[in-house]
């Protein structure tokens, strides 16, 4: 099992980051040309945090091999980010009546 | 115990669930990492989240196309990681001093562009005549302009209003994560020394290689919701 992943497509990977990193770039400034379209804000946030995330997920995936672990390995950890998030919805009351 | 241990098959001893123990003990590592940087995070949102009103336009005060530069080179010094390990993994010593040399190189033009951002943001004295300039320090914003050759700055400038908070959370998770690439710098430099004194393995080239794609991963985070993310219309 270890020996059938030497070789992933880093190239690939690695055209994707920069395309997904530019196309971050362009979202961000969308909101100064396109003026105040109705939830455009709203938008470019989801947009933005969902390619960084797709993002992470590449380089935990493909450069750090996650995707060729034992799946009892990735589950363990992978379990800081589950803390993580509850750690953010824990906040969220903080958020809502600050 | 000792008698247990002895007893044990040795690969049981040295590997669990597929990977050494070194490299379960760096994930570990990782883990506990990413929940330091996942409370300043947490701590970024809620603060900004609940400041939307004063919060400054990130986009006008900060530099996205330096900062996008930056980004890019720290993803090609995980791809020269990457391709370093490929290199150890054949035994081939030539393409893996080359690519970690390479990503050593990656890591310091990081630095030198933070080191850079942070020296402007201090000094920032880029405006013509009667122009507005800032500086950006910890304590937040402060504004002054060019009057008869002379930066109003020399008496301190105007302080943006409850621009403290922006200072304070971007200088804490920036430079939070630039002590991170620092010691990646020092890990990578007494890796590559070892290489070329002959003392390395795979194992301890691929451990390396999750700090560095770790740190680079946690960047593409900060470098969104830090930089990227506008909470208003900005005009700038």
């Amino acid at each position: 099992m270890s020996e059938d992943h030497k070789h992933p497509n880093y190239m690939l990977i690695w055209v994707i980051l920069l395309v997904l990193t530019v196309l971050e770039v362009a979202v961000a400034l969308a909101p100064r040309y396109l003026g105040d379209v109705d939830g455009i804000i709203t938008i470019t946030i989801v947009l933005l945090v969902g390619m960084a995330l797709v993002k992470a997920g590449l380089v935990a995936a493909y450069f750090m091999h996650l995707k060729f672990e034992q799946r009892n390995f990735v589950i363990i950890v992978s379990f800081p980010l589950v803390l993580a998030c509850v750690l953010v919805i824990l906040l969220l009351p903080d958020v809502a009546f600050g | 115990m000792s008698e247990a241990a002895a007893a044990a098959p040795p690969d049981i001893r040295k590997e669990v669930l597929g990977v050494t123990n070194g490299k379960m003990a760096m994930w570990i590592f990782l883990g506990s990492d990413g929940m330091s940087f996942m409370g300043l995070i947490a701590a970024y949102i809620v603060l900004r989240v609940n400041n939307l009103d004063i919060w400054p336009s990130p986009g006008k005060y900060l530099g996205i196309s330096l900062t996008a530069f930056n980004t890019f080179v720290l993803i090609c010094s995980s791809v020269t990681m990457v391709k370093a390990f490929e290199g150890a993994l054949a035994n081939d010593v030539a393409k893996l001093k080359k690519y970690l040399l390479l990503t050593i190189m990656g890591g310091a033009a990081f630095l030198g562009m933070q080191v850079y951002e942070y020296t402007h943001f201090f000094t920032n004295t880029h405006a013509a005549e009667g122009e507005t300039a800032f500086r950006l320090f910890l304590s937040g914003i402060w504004e002054g302009s060019l009057v008869n050759g002379h930066w109003e700055f020399e008496n301190g400038g105007t302080h943006v209003p409850r621009s403290t908070l922006f200072g304070s959370t971007f200088f804490v998770l920036t430079a939070f994560h630039g002590c991170h690439v620092f010691s990646g710098v020092v890990y990578l430099f007494f890796t590559y020394l070892g290489v070329c004194n002959g003392r390395w393995d795979k194992s301890r080239i691929e451990i390396l290689g999750l700090y560095w794609h770790f740190v680079d991963l946690v960047w593409i985070v900060i470098f969104t919701i830090v930089y990227l993310v506008e909470t208003e219309i900005g005009t700038g």
